[in-house]
């Protein structure tokens, strides 16, 4: 791998110091390790039985005489696992109906030398069996590399946590082999990166090459997809059949078969969904014509749930956008197919989830087409393979380098290419646009208010009696339909926008920093906020602060110098100091508090103030007596949070001039004051042109003069509208 | 059928109520005053809270409308940082419902009896006496009622209930089993049962608050009972009565709003012509239980004892039929 990155500087260096814009995408990956497997399932059983030849090249300067081995189906081998021990510290107490398992069955050199190996006990769960350590006779220095034969049998759970099988017969097989860790640098020296498989984390293998020949009972012939192209499909004597695949370039491989699932494959082809306006955008800014940014064709296979026919055109629609935008914009997609799976409905647990050239989406009938799914996640699935498979950090430390960078990516493309989401309300599992001005009182078990809305009747406990509580009635949709009437009474065009919608995800303290790993998060909510929307929101401030161009060009840089590679958080800092350069942003600074501290961003319009000059108080009786008189203004914004970066003001007087201030945003107020001015203040905008997305309240970032009283007139009319029709309701009810 | 009295449809005792509610006019701008102020202190809090969140804010290029359509992120601003307004307005709404429920007793006595009496009074007096005269009788059966409420939604959503899903699905999940329609369908058919068994309970509840009416008698127990009798007798009538009520209802609620989005009537008109429908259609409903009621127990009593024509349309004393020592309902034959 430090080959491969030496390499590439080099060429950095021989094409000049400024980042040449000539396409520069790798054509293939280091190839550090080689699979060659041949894996079959029994009828009836989800029980594979595989052999693996791997060759692991030692591309680093270190030498090792060891190879680490992920072996996470062990993770559902029992409760002992360090995923179902941490599982249980987040008190997610489900198990899965049946455990899964993978056995080492033999291990040898491809001489045939047996190799001694241990499981590798962990310091939460020493029975743990998700990592095996596997001794070599010989040290494998530099350049160097080793063959390694291994058997397994690999027992798959029934759909569990992404992994494992449903009852008609769908299988996802994820993690299903033993794969090798990652040998590299570290602060002392070299060493494998190969941690257990965490519960907030699971993700990080070298690039190479997979060879799969698997077989399975017939009824699955033509209804299987994977990671790899595949190449021959044999119906064998005994009824099986064996479908031989070939994947370069991918550091996973992974499977999807299902014999009741539809199948189609489609051409994606640029041409059919460009967006002239953004190709000519990112040809300008990478300063390349546009025929060198054009993603190029692809096969797009989709593997669909029979009763989910409703949503076709809606996948392949988000496939190929995704195909079209995360191209344009990072490089193209460079492998022959993209599958995207849509788990059946007894296996939902495997949705949701990326794999090299194969993502699962997942869906429920009845969306309303502005509700954006399964567009959002198949956007987002999609786009791991870019952020994630492409660029293939490690995800234990540093999650947010593939969720974050992909939230914010997937955020984009859907702003872009689809109208704005409504928010919606189900009624019988069918959605329909909408949302209510207020919510319905409701109180949990136990609560003696509840009696007030006749949904259920506390008794406390007395001395002969148990405290109870039953139920009067359950708000189902059709009753809470009648209630509220939302015809009547919801707002009916309620949109949103993903990353706008990120502003109000987080309140009061960030809680651990970004720079935490994300394996050890103190909570699944704190991984979701660091990994994912904290992150995005970051660099939605960045691109902002930095301009449009400037950002193209960074994330072009920073997505094809790391394709292939494995990248870390500090090699984004530098190119965030080169691309940011000369646009008055202090990077350190702000990569010091976004990154490393847990600083809050907030700002407020603290007080407006227009104080008329009278000289000749007789001047007020006339008409138009305030047209030439003078004020003393005065505007205070504050930093109420403690993140220090700069800031817009935008000041807009009542003769229709503005002023733009910026404000450095290190002291704790800034104030801005006309001695004598012509005119008094109309408006003023804190980030008029809400560059700061993280900021906490963007509410009060604005003053007007004139308050619009018309809002809370027209809120508060809804409003009443509402309770009168719950209000009705209940006049009938009891 | 009796030979002494024609029975009269449906469709005739809900358009008598219909009748019955649009002469007392008096009546419905009561309760349409009604409606308005129980919905204020939940509007005012609103007022003020978005005054004072979003009344300074600008929101560039964009207009903020808010009544119609609204971006979903300032509408989660400003109900963020005012989560007192989340629960003041739940503080407020949850006595008010208990209220509403209880004041619903007083509205359903009051139409009955204008509806039984016939005209002649001043209606909001014969409305609101003869609303307080049964309102304590059908506190009882509205404490009943709870009772059958609870009933009802532990036989569907409590353990019977779920016996019945784990026959479809393994462990009740809809995620169990390979076809997602498996699942909806269950829901939602459940759902429709628990619809189906309020209504039936409300239906039944207000039977018996008309035969204690008709009956002029104060046993809430008697009046569940013959009010299952003829729930029995005439479940298909009873059913057009009240769903082409509740039809017509919702066609008020329909016309109402294609009224203000294809008229360009302001939609604050809503808050007067949405309650005034449903009052009127609510009230309909009532009264022509009342007097289906009042046909059903003359039918009944003319088989075995006959009772003169006019029973509860008997001249009042002292301003009202009921109330006197000697009309205890106990000492009633
Ligand atoms: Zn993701």
């Amino acid at each position: 791998m430090q080959f491969r990155r030496h390499v590439w500087i080099l060429l950095m260096v021989l094409w000049g110091s400024g980042f040449s814009m000539a396409a520069q995408l790798p054509t293939q990956s280091a190839k550090t390790v080689h699979y060659d497997m041949t894996v079959a399932m029994q009828a009836g059983s989800f029980m594979l039985t595989g052999q693996e030849q791997v060759t692991w090249r030692n591309q680093t300067e270190g030498t090792t005489s060891e190879l680490f081995w992920h072996v996470y189906n062990n993770a559902w081998a029992g409760r002992d696992s360090v995923w179902m021990v941490e599982a249980r510290g987040f008190e997610d107490d489900k198990l899965p109906r049946a455990w899964g398992e993978t056995q080492i069955t033999h291990l040898a050199l491809a001489d045939g030398t047996k190799l001694p190996w241990s499981w590798v006990p962990q310091e939460k769960a020493p029975n743990d069996r998700t990592v095996m350590k596997v001794t070599l006779p010989k040290p494998i220095g530099p350049g160097g590399e080793v063959t390694v034969q291994l058997n397994f049998t690999a027992l798959l759970p029934p759909a569990y946590r992404r992994s494992g099988w449903g009852e008609s017969g769908y299988i996802h097989a994820v993690q299903w082999y033993p794969k090798l860790g990652v040998f590299e640098k570290t602060a002392d020296g070299f060493s494998w990166n190969c941690p257990p498989y965490h519960y907030l984390s699971e993700f990080y293998a070298d690039y190479g090459d997979y060879t799969l020949s698997l077989t399975l009972p017939g009824n699955y012939a033509g209804h299987l997809a994977a990671t790899g192209t595949l190449e021959t499909e044999t119906v064998n004597a005994d009824g099986t059949v064996t479908v031989t695949m070939h994947a370069e370039d991918v550091h996973d491989y992974a499977w999807t078969a299902d014999p009741k699932a539809l199948f189609e494959t489609r051409r994606f082809d640029a041409a059919d969904w460009r967006d002239e306006v953004e190709e000519r955008k990112v040809a300008i800014a990478l300063n390349r014509t546009v025929e060198e940014i054009r993603p190029r064709d692809v096969e797009m296979i989709l593997l669909l749930q029979p009763e989910h026919e409703e949503y076709r055109e809606r996948y392949f629609e988000a496939v190929a956008k995704s195909l079209y935008y995360f191209g344009l914009w990072y490089g193209e997609y460079p492998y022959e197919t993209i599958t995207c799976v849509d788990p059946a409905n007894d296996a939902r647990a495997t949705g949701g989830m990326e794999y090299p050239r194969l993502f699962t989406g997942g869906v429920h009938r009845g969306n309303h087409e502005r509700t954006l799914s399964p567009e959002g996640i198949t956007v987002h699935e999609f786009g791991h393979q870019f952020w994630y498979g492409l660029v293939g950090n490690d995800e234990f430390n540093h999650a947010w380098l593939d969720e974050g960078f992909n939230t914010f990516s997937t955020n984009r493309i859907l702003a872009k290419a689809w109208p704005l989401e409504l928010q919606t309300y189900s009624v019988l599992g069918h959605q329909y646009p909408g949302r209510a001005p207020l919510s319905l009182p409701s109180f949990g078990e136990s609560d003696a208010r509840a009696w007030l809305t006749l949904q259920s009747a506390s008794f406390p406990e007395t001395p002969w009696t148990e405290a109870t509580d039953f139920a009067l009635t359950k708000r189902t949709s059709v009753e809470g339909w009648l209630q509220e009437i939302p015809v009547a009474s919801y707002l009916p065009e309620v949109t949103r926008n993903r990353t706008l919608a990120l502003l109000n995800a987080h309140h009061g303290d960030w809680g651990q920093p970004l720079s935490t790993p994300t394996w050890n998060m103190v909570s699944n909510q704190l991984r979701r906020t660091n990994a994912y929307n904290r992150p995005a929101l970051t660099l939605e401030t960045m691109s902002r602060l930095m301009g449009e161009n400037r950002w193209i060009r960074l994330m072009r840089e920073w997505h094809e110098t790391q394709r292939y590679q494995h990248p870390k958080p500090e090699e984004f800092r530098g190119l965030l100091l080169k691309h940011g350069e000369g646009v008055g942003v202090d990077w350190n600074a702000f990569w010091q508090q976004a990154y490393h501290g847990n600083q809050r961003m907030d700002f407020k319009v603290e007080r407006v103030t227009n104080r008329l000059l009278v000289e000749d108080p007789r001047a007020l009786e006339k008409e138009d007596g305030l047209a030439d008189a003078t004020w003393r203004v005065r505007v205070e914004v504050r930093r109420t949070g403690d993140f220090q970066v700069p800031v817009e003001i935008d000041i807009l007087f009542a003769d229709g001039l503005s002023q733009r201030h910026t404000w450095n945003g290190v002291g704790p107020v800034w104030v801005h004051e006309v001695p004598a001015s012509t005119a008094k203040v109309m408006r003023v905008l804190v980030d008029p042109e809400q560059k700061l997305m993280l900021e906490r309240n963007a509410l009060d970032n604005t003053w007007i003069m004139d308050p619009r009283e018309s809002r809370s007139w027209n809120l508060s009319v809804r409003a009443m509208i509402w309770a009168q029709q719950v209000l009705h309701y209940y006049g009938g009810r009891g | 059928m009796s030979q002494g009295l024609q029975e009269r449809g449906a469709l005739a005792h809900l358009s008598n109520g219909f009748r019955v509610a649009l002469s007392r006019p008096r009546v419905v701008i009561c309760l349409l005053a009604l409606s308005l102020f129980s919905a204020l202190p939940v509007a005012v809090p609103v007022y003020h809270s978005a005054s004072a969140a979003l009344g300074r804010f600008s929101l560039l290029g964009n207009s903020l409308d808010l009544l119609v359509s609204a971006p979903r992120w300032v509408l989660d601003a400003w109900s963020h940082p005012d989560e007192l307004l989340k629960s003041s307005t739940q503080a407020l709404m949850a006595p008010l419902l208990l209220m509403t429920s209880l004041f619903g007793l007083l509205v359903t006595a009051g139409w009955m009896v204008c509806a039984l009496e016939g005209k002649g009074r001043h209606a909001l007096s014969t409305f609101f006496e003869g609303g307080g005269h049964w309102f304590f009788p059908f506190l009882r059966t509205w404490i009943f009622g709870l009772g059958l409420y609870a009933l009802h939604t532990w036989v569907i959503w409590g353990t019977p209930g779920d016996w019945v899903v784990e026959q479809f699905l393994p462990d009740g999940e809809s995620t169990r089993v390979d076809s997602e329609n498996t699942g909806r369908w269950i829901t939602n058919i459940r759902e429709i049962i628990f619809l189906v068994a309020l209504l039936k309970i409300e239906i039944i509840l207000d039977l018996a608050r008309a035969c204690m009416v008709v009956r002029e008698s104060r046993s809430a127990l008697g009046g569940f009972l013959r009010a299952i009798g003829i729930w029995i007798r005439c479940f298909p009538r009873i059913f057009r009565l009240v769903g082409v009520g509740y039809a017509l209802e919702a066609l008020w609620i329909a016309g109402s709003l294609s009224v203000v989005s294809w008229q360009s009537w302001p939609m604050v008109s809503l808050i007067f012509l949405l309650p005034f429908g449903r009052i009127v259609c609510r009230s309909a409903r009532l009264c022509g239980l009342a007097t289906f009621v009042r046909e059903q127990i003359r039918q009944k009593n003319q088989k075995h004892t006959p009772l003169p024509d006019v029973l509860s349309e008997a001249p009042f004393v002292d301003g009202t039929a009921w109330g006197e020592p000697a009309e205890d309902p106990k000492t009633l034959p």
